[in-house]
């Protein structure tokens, strides 16, 4: 009797450590099959989120956002990964949004094109911006 | 924390252009932290820059949320625990290139330079000086920087159960190609 509760004690205690270190070591997700909290253009986006900066925090940010946008500049990082830039009705500033390089299996599209993808909001900052980004 | 903002709309409404600054919406700002335990790096690649060349003024802003890291839960532990990204959701370097007079940005070429302002992390506001060093190429400005920082000076207070796992000095790497504010 005292054997089996020695055993089971031990087996209860490597599955324990085995998922806490499976947690510990989990990457970050791709969004691709993650639910939006929010749809809309990029320009209703920025309008929102510029006019009062502490709702669209609340509303938007750490939530997972679906944006439809006209591309109007394509920034290249210093790790090969491009960012974007969707259009709004101010004159520099729009949705900048960081393409995930590790699951973006998309063409980085043109200057002009219209897109839409799927990004997690990480607030405003000059642009609006969108990290973790998946061209759908 | 509109200044960044509001600098380069004066700049478009007074000149047209401004053909002192130069910006980048695209700065990379990495950190790292290295202990015999582990390793933990984050990297940002969505950093606001502004720089004056006439006057040396310089300005980065950085959303915290946009560092990534490996690992989810370092990512999510960064954010909630230590840096309280949704209640202090900005990080911003507000100083002067000190000699910005001795830089000929009609000519290309890499100078050494100092920084020095203050930096707002986390609610706190520290003064801070680092060298660095500022290239012309192209019609473009490459600046670069590396310093450290302590979590313990911007009241992060790190849990004695990864005291271990978390160096007491963050080696900030920052990187940003400038170019003429123009749109």
């Amino acid at each position: 009797m005292k054997k089996k509760i020695v055993f089971s004690v031990l087996i209860i205690g490597a599955i324990a450590l085995g998922i806490g270190y499976y947690m510990f070591q989990k990457p970050v997700e791709s969004l691709r099959d993650k639910d939006p909290a929010w749809q809309g253009m990029s320009e209703d986006l920025y309008e929102n989120f510029s006019e009062d900066e502490v709702a669209g925090n609340k509303i938007f940010t750490g939530n997972i956002l679906q944006v439809t946008g006209t591309v109007v500049e394509i920034l290249q990082n210093s790790d090969s990964s491009s960012t974007l830039i969707l259009n709004s009705s101010h004159p520099v500033f729009g949705v900048k949004c960081r393409l995930d390089p590790k699951f973006n299996t998309s063409k980085t599209p043109a200057e002009g094109a219209e897109i839409t993808l799927k990004g997690l909001c990480t607030g405003i900052n000059s642009d609006v911006e969108l990290n973790q980004c998946i061209i759908l | 924390m509109k200044t960044i903002a509001t600098l380069i709309l004066l700049g478009i409404s007074l000149l047209g252009f401004s053909q002192d600054q130069f910006f980048t919406r695209n700065a990379n700002i990495t950190f790292f932290s290295s202990t015999p335990m582990e390793d933990i790096k984050a990297d940002n690649y969505s950093a606001t820059a502004v720089l004056d060349t006439k006057t040396g003024a310089v300005e980065f802003s950085v959303l915290m949320k946009s560092f990534n890291f490996k690992k989810a839960l370092m990512q999510e532990h960064f954010n909630e625990n230590y840096v309280e990204s949704s209640k202090f959701p900005k990080s911003v370097f507000k100083g002067k290139v000190e000699n910005i007079g001795a830089i000929d940005f009609s000519k290309e070429g890499k100078h050494e330079v100092n920084v020095s302002g203050e930096i707002t992390l986390h609610g706190i506001t520290k003064a801070i000086s680092t060298p660095g060093t500022i290239a012309v190429s192209e019609g473009k400005i490459i600046s670069n920087a590396v310093f450290t920082l302590k979590p313990e000076d911007f009241d992060i207070e790190i849990p004695a159960v990864v005291r271990d796992k978390i160096a007491e000095e963050m080696e900030v790497t920052v990187n940003a190609e400038l170019e003429p504010l123009r749109r």
